[in-house]
């Protein structure tokens, strides 16, 4: 039976004859023919090897080839889906039921993980599964809510802010001002003034989220402003908001990407401080900084310590894998990494 | 600057055809500062000179001297702090009208001198050159490919082209997207920094003479600056030597080079390295030493020593041949 | 020539690995560097000159390789070196590199004096605080740097880019090596600086017994300071001679095209003499002569077979099938015959 591998080999024996035929064909040209000119096409120098690159491929080829980050974005999108169906999967319960013995008429308080509750049920008999998903869920929501309104907002004020030069003096005293305020203090104004809601706490995080987006932004544009490509555009009368999109946003995607990533898992972060202070969001809309309060609560009891240890690890995951996948995208976005 | 500096005149190109040379480009007591209060730097104190239609001017100086704050004022990239430039007789620093503007960005274009950094690294080459056409007037979007298409084979580029990104082409290939881009808005005068000093040698003539084809073709006006005197000897019709953001000689090309007056010019002329190991190893470097002019008594004075070659000199340095006394000293 | 050799490279190959592409950088390449000379190595970027002379620091990209080949100093095969550690036995004492970019090799944080002085207890037995900073104002001195009693305090950022590059070659003096490798030292310099700084170079080699491996793509800047010229096409040598020789008799079709491309030689309304297209991919097999598709004139065997060193003179070897008897009598271009009476045609 003349296997695939004996096939290949003679395959590429006839290849080489074929080749060393044609040299020795090239040997029995004449000295005369072998030393006369060859024929010279001037177009042909020109043409350079066609490689198909787009800038947004490169990134993703980029990104794959990180295996860890890949994993990450695996888990993260497998939390976020879960997330939103589970409160259609069968068996799953309310949040805020407060589980009671049917025949005793009890709360199920601190009872441990098992098969009924699986995560196991928190102080006032309320089952922890379900209040860790959908905390995850209204935390996850906060965190995506506060960086897409920081980034429109910081990106926009600070292209103004770098590009317009007359607007820099403004701008830096509107941000001097701003940024002297503690940030803290005004999270904590506004949970304090308005009902505690998922909305107030967005509102209050891009209160001041957005300024230091803005300024990271400025920077940036200040760095590449006066680069040459950007005087070429504007020796050809290019208008400004053509030169910002075309000119100086594409080179930012990178750093922009990374800010974003890293803003989701520090508005949950706030999100878990202002629930510490007692300001956060209604018992009723569970968020992971709630649960981490009620576990805390219970930390030094060793029989109940699954109360923090399950939001936490949900916490630690969302958080690393956020900043894995950004630093990842970030590093793929860039062009230098590309090839 | 002196009343003297403004007469700052080379001669017209081509005297010999009778026809007088249009004046496409005056440029008169030009000054540029950068900075504010203590801190303020004058790049270019007083410059003056006239571009006439049709030639190469060419503007040398070391890194430093103000050859390119020159050439970016004129673009009206740096804001003028003083004196005026002309622009086929209007003037065109400081606050114009729209119309002028439009007409200038049109008429007169730049080359830049790093292609690395000259191109817009994120956007085919497609919008790259039509970026400053898509800013005059709307055109369809065959008409556009056709104009592209157009361009980029004047400079010797292959259409398909077109659609790929700066970072897959070599320096020279770069250098002519951009000569490209300058060239579809068919400008009529086109300012060209250094075009050639970030390209090897073997590029650097390519791009050259592709320049002086595209002269040739569309009788394009270039003000050429380099620090290499060698290219501005074959590129050049008059050339413009600048020192420490004054122009200390002027001259049409030839007549400068053969007869160079200025320390300066002949330091530039000593270091032009040539290929010709004998020479070049006995060959003595001049040096040029500012503090060999003796300038407080005696004020240097725009002066025209012959027919159209003029000079940055006192009066005792014109008689004593520029120095010759204080080099053999 | 019976110069004693100080370096020697023999059949040295160098690849490297891309996109799971490997590209031969350097095609079997052997030269012998003389001990005290300085030698040119002439090419276009992407010619493989910088990584030829990297493979002598041990200093080639983490996805380059000596595939085969040897590198002789010293009775020693650089080739063979793996450790960090034995590299820095020859790196800077032994051999030492000035870049084009001098900021890439000076230390921002740093005084300049303090980098020299750190330069020289390395190399040199030289230890007391006042000997080494009494060396480091030597150094600075012999370099041309004016008032080095006050300069040496300042930072990289206080000085000019051509007093910069002066430092650079300060502490590359101040390693005491035997080898200076000059990457392109003037390209990013006006020509005046650049005249100045190859002066000061040549004075340099005298004064410390220096041998110096030059490297440029500008044929123009090398008449001065080159004894011999070795002018590199896609990854190997295509011609070797003395200054002379290279300049004066040039028999190569690269290396007519490299000089008589250079703006000096062309005359006003007249075009440059141009190399069309492109260098040759190394990711591909390259038969017969590299440089044969852009050569205009190129023989019908320079497609099929490689053309094999022809000696000129014995110390003049080039590689081109025009030095064949067999082959038809090519002149250089009219603009190259020439350049020993240029002074009288230029000035």
């Amino acid at each position: 039976m003349a296997s695939i591998k004996d096939k290949l080999s003679r395959n590429l024996e006839e290849s080489i004859t074929a080749q060393t035929e044609k040299e020795v064909r090239s040997r029995e040209l004449s000295d005369e023919e072998l030393f006369s000119f060859a024929e010279y096409d001037e177009k042909e120098g020109e043409k350079t090897g066609y490689s198909n690159y787009s800038y947004w491929g490169s990134t993703f080829r980029m990104f794959l080839k990180n295996k860890g980050a890949v994993l990450m974005l695996i888990i993260m999108l497998a939390i976020l889906i879960f997330t939103v169906i589970q409160p259609y999967l069968p068996g799953q319960m309310d949040p805020n039921l407060v589980n009671t013995d049917a025949e005793r008429f009890i709360p199920l308080r601190n009872v441990p993980p098992g098969a009924d509750f699986w995560f196991g049920t928190n102080s006032i008999g309320q089952d922890l599964w379900a209040r860790i998903w959908t905390g995850t869920r209204t935390s996850l929501f906060i965190g995506f809510s506060v960086a897409l309104v920081e980034a429109v907002i910081g990106i926009t004020v600070g292209v103004l802010w770098g590009y317009l030069r007359r607007l820099d003096f403004l701008f830096t005293e509107i941000y001097n001002v701003l940024d002297n305020i503690p940030h803290t203090i005004i999270l904590i104004l506004i949970a304090y003034i308005m009902t505690p809601s998922v909305k107030t706490l967005i509102f209050a995080m891009s209160l001041t989220g957005w300024i230091g987006m803005a300024r990271f932004i400025r920077n940036q544009i200040l760095i590449i402003r006066d680069r040459d490509y950007n005087l070429a555009s504007r020796c050809l009368g290019t208008p400004t908001y053509r030169l910002v999109m075309k000119n100086l946003l594409p080179y930012l995607v990178s750093v922009i990407m990374l800010r974003m990533a890293l803003s989701i898992p520090a508005a949950i972060g706030s999100e878990v401080f202002i629930t510490y202070i007692g300001l956060g969001l209604p018992a009723t809309t569970p968020g992971l900084g709630r649960l981490i309060e009620e576990g805390r609560v219970v930390m030094m009891n060793a029989s109940q310590r699954y109360q923090l240890i399950y939001p936490t690890l949900i916490l630690s995951i969302v958080t690393i894998s956020f900043y894995i996948i950004g630093n990842a995208f970030s590093d793929a976005a860039d062009p230098k990494n590309h090839r | 600057m002196s009343p003297d500096m403004k007469n700052g005149i080379g001669r017209p190109v081509e005297p010999e055809t009778g026809e007088k040379p249009q004046v496409l480009l005056d440029v008169q007591d030009l000054h540029v500062t950068f900075g504010k209060g203590k801190k303020a730097f004058e790049a270019v104190r007083g410059v003056s000179f006239q571009v006439y239609r049709g030639e190469t001017f060419g503007i040398v100086g070391e890194s430093g001297s103000g050859k390119t704050t020159i050439g970016r004022a004129i673009m009206r990239i740096h804001p003028t702090s003083g004196g005026s430039i002309y622009y086929k007789g209007e003037k065109i620093n400081g606050k114009i009208s729209r119309e002028l503007d439009r007409q200038v960005i049109k008429e007169i274009q730049m080359i830049f001198q790093d292609p690395m950094a000259s191109l817009n690294e994120r956007a085919k080459v497609d919008y790259i050159v039509s970026e400053g056409l898509m800013n005059q007037q709307k055109l369809s979007e065959e008409e556009r490919l056709k104009r592209v298409r157009q361009a980029l084979a004047d400079v010797g580029l292959l259409p398909e082209f077109s659609s790929r990104f700066p970072h897959e082409f070599s320096g020279g290939q770069r250098q002519r997207i951009g000569i490209a881009r300058a060239l579809i808005m068919e400008p009529e005068c086109i300012i060209a920094d250094e075009p050639i000093s970030a390209l090897d040698v073997s590029i650097r003539a390519q791009v050259l003479n592709l320049l002086a084809n595209l002269q040739k073709t569309k009788n394009i006006t270039y003000i050429f600056i380099a620090h290499d005197l060698s290219v501005m000897r074959y590129f050049t019709d008059r050339i413009a030597v600048v020192h420490k953001g004054r122009i200390v000689e002027l001259g049409e090309t030839e007549e400068l080079i053969t007869h160079a007056v200025h320390p300066y010019t002949r330091a530039l002329q000593s270091a032009i390295p040539m290929p010709d190991p004998v020479h070049e190893r006995t060959k003595k470097l001049t040096v040029y030493d500012p503090s060999i002019h003796d300038y407080d008594v005696n004020p240097p004075k725009w002066q025209e020593i012959r027919e159209g070659h003029f000079v940055l000199a006192n009066d005792r340095e014109i008689e004593d041949g520029f120095g010759q006394a204080s080099r053999s000293v | 020539m019976a110069q004693e050799i100080i370096l020697s490279v023999k059949d040295l190959n160098v690849k490297f690995r891309l996109r799971d592409q490997e590209l031969h950088a350097i095609r079997n390449v052997s030269l012998d560097v003389c001990k005290g000379e300085s030698l040119a190595i002439v090419g276009e970027s992407g010619s493989g000159k910088s990584v030829f002379t990297k493979t002598f620091m041990g200093l080639l990209d983490a996805n380059g390789f000596i595939s085969s080949g040897r590198i002789l100093y010293n009775g020693q095969d650089l080739a063979q070196l793996k450790k960090e550690k034995d590299w820095q036995k020859i790196r800077g004492g032994e051999i030492a590199m000035i870049m084009q970019d001098p900021m890439t090799s000076l230390n921002p944080l740093k005084s300049i004096g303090a980098q020299i002085a750190e330069a020289i207890r390395l190399h040199q037995e030289i230890q007391g605080a006042k000997e080494v900073q009494a060396r480091v104002i030597e150094y600075l001195k012999d370099v041309g740097i004016p008032e080095p009693e006050r300069r040496c305090r300042q930072f990289a950022h206080e000085f000019s880019g051509g007093m910069r590059q002066r430092v650079v070659i300060a502490i590359a003096l101040a390693c005491n090596p035997k080898i200076l490798i000059c990457d392109e030292p003037t390209t990013a310099l006006d020509v005046t600086i650049q005249a100045q700084i190859i002066d000061l170079l040549k004075e340099l080699k005298e004064k410390y017994h220096l041998t110096i491996v030059f490297i440029t793509h500008d044929l123009g800047v090398v008449a001065n300071i080159a004894d011999r010229v070795a002018v590199m096409y896609a990854g190997d040598f295509v011609e070797i001679g003395m200054a002379e020789e290279i300049f004066y008799d040039p028999k190569h079709p690269y290396t007519w095209a490299l000089l008589s491309s250079l703006p000096q030689l062309g005359q006003r309304g007249e075009e440059l003499f141009t190399i069309k297209g492109t260098p040759p991919s190394l990711f591909k097999k390259i038969t017969g002569d590299a440089f044969a598709p852009r050569n205009p004139r190129a023989l019908r065997i320079d497609y099929l077979q490689e053309p094999p060193y022809f000696e000129v003179s014995p110390t003049h070897k080039a590689k081109t099938w025009l030095l064949d008897p067999r082959a038809p009598k090519v002149d250089p271009p009219e603009a190259i015959r020439n350049l020993k009476n240029l002074e009288e045609v230029y000035r």
